[in-house]
This record gives structure tokens, sequence and C-alpha cells, in this order.
């Protein structure tokens, strides 16, 4: 079962479709997603994230468009995909009269992780997810946490090549999830490709490498982090305080500067300024006015990433 | 598939309290309606009545597959085997199997009880009945599919498989002698609930009881026959409900 190829692209989406009667799902999504990496899956309700998860997981077939994964299709070649990624799903989904090691038994089991090995790694996956007290008690009776943990311990038992989790740390609570993060980052040490979608923006900033953002089923953008931050448009704060009352003159030259966005008196002495990418505006700023006023201190504020989101997500509404 | 169908067949032996009820009510039926039949008529109704309830036990485990993969849709369950490296034939049979495992089981632990009240019973003959009861009882999981394909999914299941269970045992030897059945229905409709596998079964245990004699290879060739074309009809709906699942997400 063990495949030893290395290719640069875990996954490889060409124009993947998923129709359901009149409604478009996804929208022939081209994505590439790099080996090695954890790519976040951002996006409203309905945006297309789930569907897409489930489509390279081969739970969905295409309506159109196919992709690859780890070089392998998944409408020709379902086996070979399943054998080589899992998913974690978003409501848990387990045998509901079976206890958790039951659950995680079969799971490795379908693996070919059998034996003492098996035994020995359902056990460790059940502390480390924190459910070896819950071990005998039945799927149907744990908490929505538990089950939650449960659902995504499953994809500790076989460390895929490619692991796929869908809201990973819904109905989790504080440190749970940050005990979910902290493995999917040791999976990701270890060599996996990852894919998490979600919605929670704190989530996708400990975690991503890259972010894809969906709406409507469309792919919208991928890029890291700092990139998409700098791609917001007067998305960095900068609150300036002079050491003595802000003329005329220095504020004009402040508003020439490129990539100022906004600017905004604050009192005699401080003033805000919205600017795009202020690592480059910050030398051209202290360059222009250090003739002309003495500044007493500088903050930066970079933009969040829900700032990012909502600028990709309104336009692509055209607001 | 095997692990697959290990854990359909565990399903079937985690409801066990159910079971338990199910065995008790199926042994009380046996002894007391038996019994008191027995006595309202002009032959042994006992031991005609016996090996029916057997039958109808046999016939509720097989169909009980239905009721697991009717809550693998609903649960999602099915969608999880989906993402696991399974071929949507691997399960369709472990399903088909697995039908027919729990309806040999359970019928055993009927045909067990039968066998200690009715001496002529414990017999090679009921032993090799075994291996027919194992594959009428994977045809009537394909009954079980054919249900679940119809009912999409949803809780029409319920009123199908009560609706199914109720005709083809009504419509059967299992209860009734055949003579009772000429006398109610047209030849045609008797000659069909002569053919039902639940009445062939029946009638082959009852052979062994009354006239071990006359068992013959064409009747078990008959009821395999029979039993062959359900489970395959059923492995066709099955992987037609599998394959429909990962088309659409539902039935």
């Amino acid at each position: 079962m063990e495949d030893q190829r290395f290719l640069e692209w875990s996954v490889e989406s060409r124009e993947l479709t998923k129709v359901y009667g009149k409604k478009i799902a996804l929208d022939h999504l081209n994505l590439d997603v790099s080996t090695g990496q954890v790519l976040v899956l951002l996006g409203p309700n309905g945006s297309g994230k789930t569907t897409f998860l489930h489509l390279i997981s081969t739970v969905l077939k295409p309506s159109g468009g196919t992709a690859l994964v780890m070089g392998y299709d998944i409408i020709k070649q379902p086996l070979k995909v399943r054998q080589v990624s899992s998913i974690s799903f978003q409501d848990p989904r387990g045998f509901w009269r079976h206890k958790p090691s039951h659950i995680l038994s079969f799971h490795a089991s379908m693996y070919g992780v059998d034996g003492q090995e098996r035994k020995r790694i359902v056990e460790k996956t059940l502390k480390d997810f924190e459910l070896w007290s819950s071990k005998d008690t039945k799927f149907m009776h744990l908490s929505g946490g538990q089950a939650k943990r449960l659902e995504v311990a499953k994809l500790f038992v076989y460390k895929p090549k490619l692991a796929i989790f869908d809201e990973p740390t819904t109905m989790v609570d504080l440190d749970g999830k940050g005990m979910i993060w902290d493995k999917i980052h040791e999976l990701k040490e270890e060599g996996s490709t990852v894919i998490v979608a979600t919605n929670e923006v704190r989530e996708a900033e400990y975690l991503a490498d890259k972010i894809t953002i969906l709406a409507g089923g469309k792919h919208l953008v991928t890029d890291s982090l700092g990139n998409l931050k700098d791609s917001v448009r007067g998305g960095d704060v900068v609150d300036l305080e002079f050491a003595l009352p802000v003329e005329q003159r220095v504020l004009e030259l402040i508003q020439g500067i490129e990539g100022t966005d906004d600017l905004k008196v604050v009192d005699t002495n401080r003033v805000r300024v919205r600017v795009s990418m202020s690592e480059d505006w910050l030398p051209k700023m202290t360059d222009r006015i250090h003739d002309f006023a003495k500044v007493k201190s500088i903050k930066v504020t970079e933009p969040s990433l829900d700032d990012v989101f909502l600028k990709y997500t309104e336009e692509s509404r055209g607001v | 598939m095997l692990r697959v169908l290990r854990v359909d067949l565990s399903y079937f032996f985690r409801t066990k309290w159910l079971i338990a009820t199910l065995v008790a009510l199926n042994v009380s039926d046996m002894l007391v309606a038996g019994l008191i039949y027995s006595n309202m008529m002009s032959f042994n109704y006992f031991q005609f009545f016996a090996p029916g309830v057997v039958v109808a036990g046999m016939f509720a485990a097989a169909l009980d597959v239905g009721r697991r993969v009717h809550l693998g849709l609903t649960e999602g369950v099915t969608q999880y085997y989906l993402s696991l490296p399974l071929s949507l034939e691997g399960i369709a049979w472990a399903h088909i199997i697995s039908a027919g495992l729990g309806g040999t089981i359970y019928g055993s632990i009927l045909l067990v009880v039968a066998m200690a009240i009715i001496p002529k019973l414990a017999s090679f003959a009921t032993l090799a009945m075994l291996p027919v009861i194992f594959v009428v009882s994977m045809g009537l999981g394909g009954i079980a599919a054919v249900l679940n394909l119809f009912s999409k999914g949803g809780d029409r299941y319920w009123v199908f498989a009560e609706g199914v269970q109720v005709s083809l045992l009504g419509l059967s030897t299992v209860f009734y002698p055949i003579s009772v059945i000429d006398s109610f229905f047209p030849s045609g409709v008797a000659q069909a609930i002569v053919l039902n596998p639940l009445s062939q079964v029946a009638d082959d245990l009852r052979d062994i009881v009354f006239s071990p004699a006359s068992l013959s290879l064409g009747a078990f060739v008959l009821v395999v026959g029979t039993s062959l074309l359900l489970l395959l009809a059923g492995f066709v709906c099955y992987r037609y409900v599998f394959a429909k699942v990962w088309e659409v997400g539902k039935v």
C-alpha cells in the first residue's frame, strides 16, 4: 500500500466542478496543493470548501473536470486515491454502538496497520487526543467535542500522505483546539500534505503555509498569509506620534508618499495613516519628513486575516 | 471487505438485548402458540410450526442488514466507507454476506431450540441445511438491498421492510400448510407461494421431521437457485446505491 513516489503537487485540480440539480457547488476549480505544505481553505458557508474536500477524497464524484491526488485520478483511480489520503469529516462519522478504541482500530486496519503495532498506536492516539478515559464509551454516548476529537484522531492512527480535515476544531474546547493544531503541525513535519477547511481565522493563521479563499464555488485567491495581508490596499495602520505639534507641511508630505491611502489627524501631536505595505512605506516616510519633524513613536498594525477575507469575499460579491 | 463484513456483523450482535428479546418471542411462539394450535388441529401442528419459527427468525435477521445500511446512509457511515480503500463492489458484497451470516447465526440459535424439543430435527440432514440457510439469508439480504434502493435512504424504508416482512411471511407456507393456501388462493398465487424461498426452507426442514425419505436434491437446488438470483439482484442494488451516494451524496 505504501507509495514512495514524490510529487511536487499533492493535489492538482483541473476545472473541478460539482453540480447538485441547478446549484453549482464548485465551479471549474483549478487549484494545486504543494506537497508537504498545510493549505487552509477559507470561505463563507456554501463556498464549496466541503464539496472540494469530498471530491478529492473520493466521497463524491465530480460532475465535470477532475483532480489528481498524489498523481492518481479521483475518477479513474479512486481506490489508489483512498490508499494515500484520508479525511476527517465535519460531522463525526462513527459506528454508533462501537467504542472509540474499536473505531480507531478499524480505521487503522483498513490501511494495513495490524497486530501489536495497531494496538500500540490506537492506545497512544487515544491518550494524545484525551480520549483514553472514554475508550469504553460507545460512540453514540460521546459528547460532541469528544466525537469530534475521535474523528480527527482517525488520521493519526495511519498517517496518510494527504490528510484532509474539514473544520477540525468545531465543537472542541480551547485546550483541545491547541492540541489538535499542534498535532496537525506534527503531521506536516512527518511529511504529510495537509488540507484544512475552516471558518476560523485564528485557526487559519496558526496552521497555514498557504491560504485559499473560495466563495460561491469559485477560487478567489491562493497565497501565503503575508502576501494576502499585503494585498489589502491601505490595510496597514501606522500611528505616528510627533515630539511637537504636527505642521500642515508635514501632513502634506506624508499624504504625498507612495502607498499612503488615508490620513487622519488624531490630535495636535498624533496622526493615523492607512498605508499599503508599511515595510516599504516607513523608510520613505522617515526620509521625507526627517528635516521637518521629529517622530517620537511609530506603531504599525497589520491587517488581520479577517480584513483579507472580507476584502476578497466582498469583491467577489461586487460590494 | 472482510473488515467491513466484521463491523457490519458485529453491529448485529451489538443489539444483543434486542436479539435476546426476539429470540424469546420466537421461542415463546414456538412453545406456546405451537402447542395450543397443535391441540386444535388434526395433525401435529407443533412440529409443523417450529421449523416455521426458525425460518421467520432467519428472515428477520437477514433482513436486518437493510436496517444497518439504512442507518449507515442516514448517519454518514456509507460516506466514511467511500473514503476508505474499498471498492463499491467490496462494500456491496460485505453487506450481502453479512446478511447471510446474520440469518444463519440467528436461525441456528432457533434451530438448536427446535432440535431440543423435536428430536427428529437433530439429524445430519438439518446440519446439511445450514449452507442452504446461509445462501437463502444472503438472498433475503438482497431483498433488503432492493428496499434500501426504493426507500432512497428515507424513513420509508421501515414501512417497506415491514410490508415485505408481513407479505413474504403471510404468502408462504411458513405458518400454514399448502392445503390451507390452496383453499384460499388461486392456483397461480399458490404456486408462487410454494416458490417463496421462505416456504422452501420451511418445507425442507419439515421434510426432515415428517418424511426424511422425501428429501430431494431438487428441492435444495431450487431454493439455492432462487436465493442466488435474489442475492445477485441485491448485489446489483447495493452497488447502485453506493454508486449513487458517490455521485450525488445520497441515494
